[in-house]
C-alpha cells in the first residue's frame, strides 16, 4: 500500500484534532521500539488502544511482521511520510454549546471532509455560554454563528420596543 | 426769732426798776457824800480848833453816818431783793406762759412749715414727675423715631437680602432640578439597561435549556452551511 493510499484510510478514522493527537502518540510509541525491540505482539498492541479499524489499517501498514534492521528502514519512511502529511493536515476550529456523541462528531466531521476537504480536522471546543449554534475559526477567520449572538443581534434591532414593554 | 411784746415791756420795766433803784442809791449816796463833805468842812474848821477832838468826834460822826448808811442801804438792798424775788416769780410765769405761748407758735408754725414742706415736696414731686413725663415722652417718641428708622432700614435690607437669597435659591433649584432630572434620567436608563440584561441572560437561559440535543445538532450544521455560504473555508 502506498503512503497517499494508507493516508486517505487513516483519515477516515481521524475527525479531530484529538483524535489526531491519539494517533500520533500512538506512533511515536511505535517508533520508540525501533530502539527498545520488543515483541511484535507487544508492537501491536500499542495501535489497538486506537478505534478498531484504525488499528487494523496501522497494524497491516506497520506491525504485520517482525521488525528487522533490515524492514526497519523502510517503515520507519514510511511512519515519516504519513506523520508529515498528518501534521499537514489543516483544522477548522468548532466551538459549540453542548457536549456531542461520538455519532455527533462524526456527523460533523463528515460533513467538514465532504464539503470543505477531506484532510480538515475539526478541534472541537464546548462553551455554554453561545447558547447554541458555533464559532467557527477556519483559515485565520473567525465567525460567530451562535444563537447568543443571533439573540443579541435581536435584542439590539428590538431593543426599543423591548424597552416599550418595560413602561 | 420771733420776741413777745409783753417780754420785752416786762423787760423794760424791770430794768427801769433796777435803774430807778440804782439811780436811788446813787443820789443818796450823793447826798451822804454831800453832808459827808460838809461834815469834812466843819470838822476841818473844829479841827482847826480842837484838832484831836474834833478829829476824834468827827470819826464817831462820820462812823456813824456810814453805819446809818449802810444800814439804810441794806434795807433799800432788802426791799430790792424782794422785789427782785417778786420779779424773778413773775418772770418765771410769765416766761412759762411766754414758753407755753411760744410753743404753740412754734408748733403752729412747724405744722404750718411742715405742710407747706410738703406741699412744697408734693409740687416738686409733680414737677419732678411732669419733667420725667416729658422727658419719657421725648425719649418714647426719639425710641420710636430711631427704631421706625432702624426698622424701615432692616425692612428694606431683609427684603434685598430675601430678593437676593431667593435669587439665589432659585437658581439653585433650577440646577438642582436639571441635575435630578439628569440623574432620574440616567437612573431611569441603568434600570431599563439592567432590566435589559436580565432580560438577554433570561432569554439566553431558557433557550439553552429549550433547545434540543437535535437541535444543537442542526444548529451547528446551520453555521457550518452558513460559513461556507459565505466562503470562510477556501
Amino acid at each position: 500500500m502506498n503512503d497517499s493510499a494508507l493516508f486517505d484510510q487513516i483519515l477516515v478514522y481521524i475527525r479531530t484534532k484529538a483524535d489526531l493527537s491519539e494517533l500520533l502518540t500512538c506512533i511515536e510509541e511505535f517508533t520508540d521500539t525501533f530502539f527498545a525491540p520488543k515483541k511484535l505482539e507487544e508492537q501491536q498492541q500499542i495501535f489497538r488502544k486506537l478505534p478498531m479499524g484504525l488499528s487494523k489499517i496501522l497494524v497491516n501498514a506497520f506491525a504485520s511482521k517482525p521488525t528487522t534492521p533490515e524492514n526497519q528502514i523502510e517503515i520507519k519512511r514510511s511512519i515519516d511520510s504519513l506523520v508529515d502529511k498528518l501534521h499537514a493536515c489543516k483544522s477548522l476550529q468548532l466551538t459549540i454549546a453542548f457536549q456531542p456523541n461520538d455519532e455527533t462528531i462524526g456527523y460533523f466531521s463528515d460533513w467538514v471532509k465532504r464539503n470543505v476537504k477531506k484532510d480538515v480536522l475539526i478541534d472541537l471546543r464546548f462553551d455554554k455560554a453561545i447558547v447554541g449554534g458555533a464559532l467557527i475559526i477556519a483559515d485565520g477567520v473567525y465567525k460567530d454563528y451562535s444563537v447568543r449572538k443571533k439573540l443579541s443581534n435581536r435584542f439590539q434591532i428590538q431593543k426599543e420596543d423591548i424597552l416599550g414593554l418595560l413602561d | 426769732m420771733i420776741i413777745d411784746p409783753i417780754a420785752i415791756i416786762f423787760f423794760t420795766v424791770t430794768v427801769s426798776v433796777l435803774a430807778g433803784v440804782i439811780f436811788f442809791l446813787a443820789k443818796s449816796y450823793a447826798k451822804t457824800a454831800e453832808k459827808l463833805h460838809d461834815l469834812e468842812e466843819a470838822n476841818r474848821k473844829q479841827i482847826s480848833v480842837e484838832p484831836v477832838k474834833l478829829l476824834e468826834e468827827a470819826h464817831h460822826k462820820s462812823q456813824e453816818i456810814i453805819d446809818q448808811a449802810n444800814k439804810q442801804a441794806n434795807e433799800i438792798l432788802a426791799s430790792s431783793k424782794v422785789y427782785e424775788n417778786n420779779s424773778n416769780q413773775a418772770l418765771k410765769d410769765k416766761l412759762a406762759m411766754l414758753e407755753k405761748q411760744q410753743e404753740g407758735v412754734f408748733s403752729k408754725a412747724s405744722e404750718d412749715m411742715k405742710v407747706a414742706y410738703q406741699n412744697m415736696i408734693t409740687q416738686i414731686q409733680e414737677q419732678d414727675l411732669n419733667t420725667l413725663k416729658s422727658m419719657t415722652k421725648d425719649i418714647e417718641s426719639d425710641v420710636i423715631a430711631d427704631f421706625k428708622e432702624f426698622r424701615d432700614v432692616l425692612e428694606k435690607e431683609t427684603i434685598n437680602s430675601e430678593k437676593i437669597v431667593k435669587g439665589k435659591i432659585d437658581e439653585e433649584y433650577l440646577t438642582m432640578q436639571k441635575d435630578l432630572d439628569e440623574y432620574k434620567k440616567k437612573k431611569y436608563q441603568k434600570v431599563d439597561e439592567d432590566i435589559y440584561k436580565i432580560l438577554y441572560r433570561v432569554s439566553e437561559m431558557v433557550l439553552n435549556q429549550g433547545i434540543s440535543y437535535d437541535k444543537h445538532k442542526e444548529l451547528v450544521i446551520e453555521a457550518l452551511e452558513t460559513a461556507k455560504k459565505e466562503q470562510v473555508f477556501q
